[in-house]
């Protein structure tokens, strides 16, 4: 050993003496500059040593550590994907399903139906609620929205859920929701009919079934209709005066 | 007191280290006691933040807790844990391409050895903290671990995983940088090639 690896071995062991080798002991005897040198880096070490233990800890680390330790582990990364993959699935399994609109329908149609029933099964909202048709169509004129000028007879004395803006083969379009039955809705959809493909008959309601669905269909002026519901086909006619 | 897990985690609590007979095997609650406190240290001197210091030290005990038994050695605890701590450290280094394993270049750092004449600086928490900041953290590291006290400078090599001579080489370079460095805050004169 020679006075670097002497003095470097020292250096290393200046806050832990028990750790130097007894070869460094008995060098450090016989030089007496090198334990000159060994005391005051030994006395600065020490100094650090002691600003270092003066940091404070952080006060609610010890039970973020045992609190995190207790808390329920994390499902295997490898398991969410396929997870995610096969939830998504059944979603869109599930809204086939009970997707209303299909190629065989006129496309005003499909689009309607498949509008009202978003609806329906809450994946969009209703713009604006209110209680009555009055308060419905106040506001829709005050936003220029396409509103009724006229109503089935049954609709006309119903509860309103209120109304939600959408399009329609891209013209601008209202759907009013009813309250028909308790827990169950009545949802007409209104729009302007100029130059409409496929456009219902006027003031002749025309009655289908789509899935779930009993919907009716018609015009009245300027204005196509839809009004759809998952009650039954006489509930729906009843509206028109024709059950 | 021994925790008492509900989740897929087995502490190492469960699973007893290899140790004498006569020792009772230390809980997981009794681990974070006896080293939270340094390795909280540590990492707050290696990643310069108080969120990402005890992230790191959370995590340090997390691996534990999944890992943990899996040591033979129960006197291997301490090093385990510093040695995972700077392992989760280097990642988010790595990560966040803050940190670049550099070589020790004493021309470009301009380490003066054994320049000891004169007084020693006097220091303070936020002094050192100051001094560290300006330290390559490939020299930090082991200058850290040597004045936490709690690891020798073999087993702060095993820590690290650089060898012994390389530790101590550092260390006794690091030394006289921070030394200086401190010696130059505590006359407010910081040189830029100190800067980091």
């Amino acid at each position: 050993m020679n006075r670097e690896e002497a003095r470097l071995e020292l250096d290393a062991t200046t806050l832990r003496p028990q750790d130097a080798s007894p070869e460094v002991r008995a060098f450090l005897e016989h030089d007496a500059e090198l334990a000159a040198w060994l005391e005051k880096r030994a006395a600065f070490d020490e100094s650090v040593a002691d600003a270092f233990q003066a940091m404070p800890a952080a006060p609610s680390l010890r039970e973020n550590i045992l609190r995190a330790a207790k808390s329920p582990a994390k499902r295997p990364v490898k398991w969410i994907t396929p997870t995610a993959i096969a939830a998504a699935a059944c979603v869109v399994f599930g809204w086939m399903m009970l997707w209303p609109g299909n190629s065989a329908m006129a496309a005003w149609e499909s689009d309607s139906l498949n509008a009202i029933a978003k609806l329906e099964y809450g994946v969009t909202r209703l713009d604006q609620k209110a209680a009555t048709f009055e308060a419905v169509k106040q506001h829709l004129t005050q936003n220029e929205c396409p509103c009724p000028t006229a109503l089935p007879p049954g609709l006309a004395g119903l509860k309103t859920y209120g109304c939600k803006r959408v399009q329609v083969e891209g013209r601008a379009a209202t759907i009013i929701c009813f309250e028909l039955q308790p827990g169950r809705e009545a949802h007409l959809i209104v729009f302007d009919n100029t130059n409409l493909c496929d456009c219902p008959a006027a003031d002749a309601p025309c009655f289908k079934v789509a899935k779930n669905w009993h919907y009716a269909a018609w015009s009245h002026g300027s204005h196509a209709f839809m009004l759809a519901t998952t009650a039954d086909e006489a509930a729906l006619k009843k509206l028109f005066g024709a059950a | 007191m021994e925790l008492t897990l509900d989740f897929g985690i087995e502490l190492p609590a469960s699973r007893p280290i290899a140790r004498r007979v006569t020792d009772s095997p230390p809980s997981f609650e009794q681990i974070v006691d006896a080293h939270y406190q340094g390795l909280h240290r540590f990492a707050l001197s290696m990643c310069r933040g108080e969120a990402t210091a005890q992230d790191l030290v959370q995590q340090t005990f997390l691996q534990w807790a999944r890992k943990g038994h899996a040591l033979r050695d129960a006197s291997k605890v301490k090093t385990w844990l510093y040695t995972t701590l700077y392992r989760e450290w280097l990642g988010i280094a790595r990560r966040e391409k803050k940190h670049e394993q550099v070589e020790f270049e004493p021309d470009l750092h301009g380490a003066a050895q054994n320049d000891d004449a004169g007084e020693n600086p006097r220091v303070d928490g936020v002094t050192l903290q100051k001094a560290l900041d300006q330290l390559d953290p490939s020299y930090r590291a082991p200058l850290v671990l040597f004045y936490l006290k709690e690891l020798s400078y073999r087993e702060i090599a095993e820590s690290l995983g650089i060898p012994i001579g390389t530790v101590m080489s550092r260390l006794s370079r690091a030394k006289d940088q921070l030394r200086a460095i401190l010696l130059r805050l505590e006359q407010n004169i910081i040189p830029a090639s100190f800067s980091s």
